[in-house]
């Protein structure tokens, strides 16, 4: 239950942020790293090593890492690299049902927001929105609908 | 002096934040290629358990026709068995409901499977929709009880 408020809350700060300047603080995407990685030992110590489950959690953390150190080289100006960093997490702290759900209401206001901006010509298509808000609105919509079990370490 | 104060400070702004922002070009293409991958994804899973409830009770029906001199009942626990025990095996997030009728001439098996597991528990999805039935009749292998039952 703490780690739920622990992850609301990173995930609240970090979308004023987010709102703010379009850029989040290093100190709070490592925080959010670090609860990702918190959830997976507690997982494996309390139900011990699954091979299935466990092997896509180990990929997804290897992927960030990669993320991480190749962040420099790679780095484009279409989708921010913490936003990418949290995807990540969200992917590692939620199953399957619960983040197809969390994933599709986020994408789903995302996409009706910029439709909308688009449509009405406030912005040019290059233009930058914050997306951390969204995915914390999606986060929260599926915790209302699927309740905690949906989560991997509840 | 401004402009390289300015610089200074993107540098830091630069080295100390990480970008949290999405053009709209990608918040509009991004929801749209998820969309078209878990689509896919989840017919994969419906095209996959409507081809083994086929082969299943393809195979039931065959084991079930092979029993020689049986009667009626006896080749349908058979064949249920059968069925039951291949569905189990193979068929994958899928609630399953088969019926199978056997007469002196024919053994007539028929199977659906409905998705239940994808959000169903939390009462989002209709477990009816994604509905894969299919029916497999075949002659028995009896000559002496279809002569009987022809006549």
């Amino acid at each position: 239950m703490s780690l739920i408020i622990i992850m609301l809350l990173l995930l609240i700060i970090s979308s004023i942020y987010d709102i703010r300047t379009l850029h989040l603080p290093v100190w709070l995407v490592s925080a959010i790293i670090l609860l990702g990685l918190t959830a997976v030992i507690k997982d494996i110590m309390s139900e011990g090593l699954n091979p299935g489950a466990q092997t896509v959690r180990i990929c997804i953390l290897i992927m960030t890492l990669i993320i991480l150190t190749a962040s420099e080289k790679i780095r484009t100006d279409t989708v921010g690299i913490a936003d990418i960093l949290i995807l990540c997490v969200i992917c590692i702290l939620l199953r399957g049902e619960m983040l197809i759900l969390t994933l599709g209401v986020s994408f789903f206001l995302v996409g009706s927001y910029s439709g909308i901006l688009l449509m009405i010509k406030k912005a040019d298509k290059k233009s930058k929105i914050a997306f951390v808000p969204f995915l914390t609105l999606g986060v929260v919509i599926s915790l209302m609908i699927c309740g905690l079990k949906g989560m991997r370490w509840t | 002096m401004d402009m390289i104060y300015e610089a200074d400070s993107d540098k830091t702004r630069e080295r100390d934040n990480m970008g949290g922002y999405m053009t709209l070009e990608a918040s509009v293409i991004i929801p749209l290629s998820f969309c078209c991958f878990i689509l896919i994804i989840l017919y994969t899973f419906y095209l996959y358990n409507h081809l083994t409830v086929y082969q299943s009770c393809y195979l039931s029906a065959l084991r079930g026709s092979q029993l020689k001199n049986a009667s009626n009942g006896a080749v349908k626990a058979k064949t249920e068995k059968e069925l039951g025990k291949l569905l189990d095996e193979q068929v994958y997030m899928y609630q399953l409901d088969h019926t199978s009728s056997v007469t002196g001439s024919e053994i007539r098996v028929s199977a659906a499977s409905f998705m239940y597991n994808l959000t169903s528990e939390y009462g989002l999805y209709n477990e009816k929709r994604l509905k894969s039935q299919r029916s497999v009749s075949l002659k028995r292998i009896d000559p002496v009880r279809y002569i009987r039952e022809a006549d």
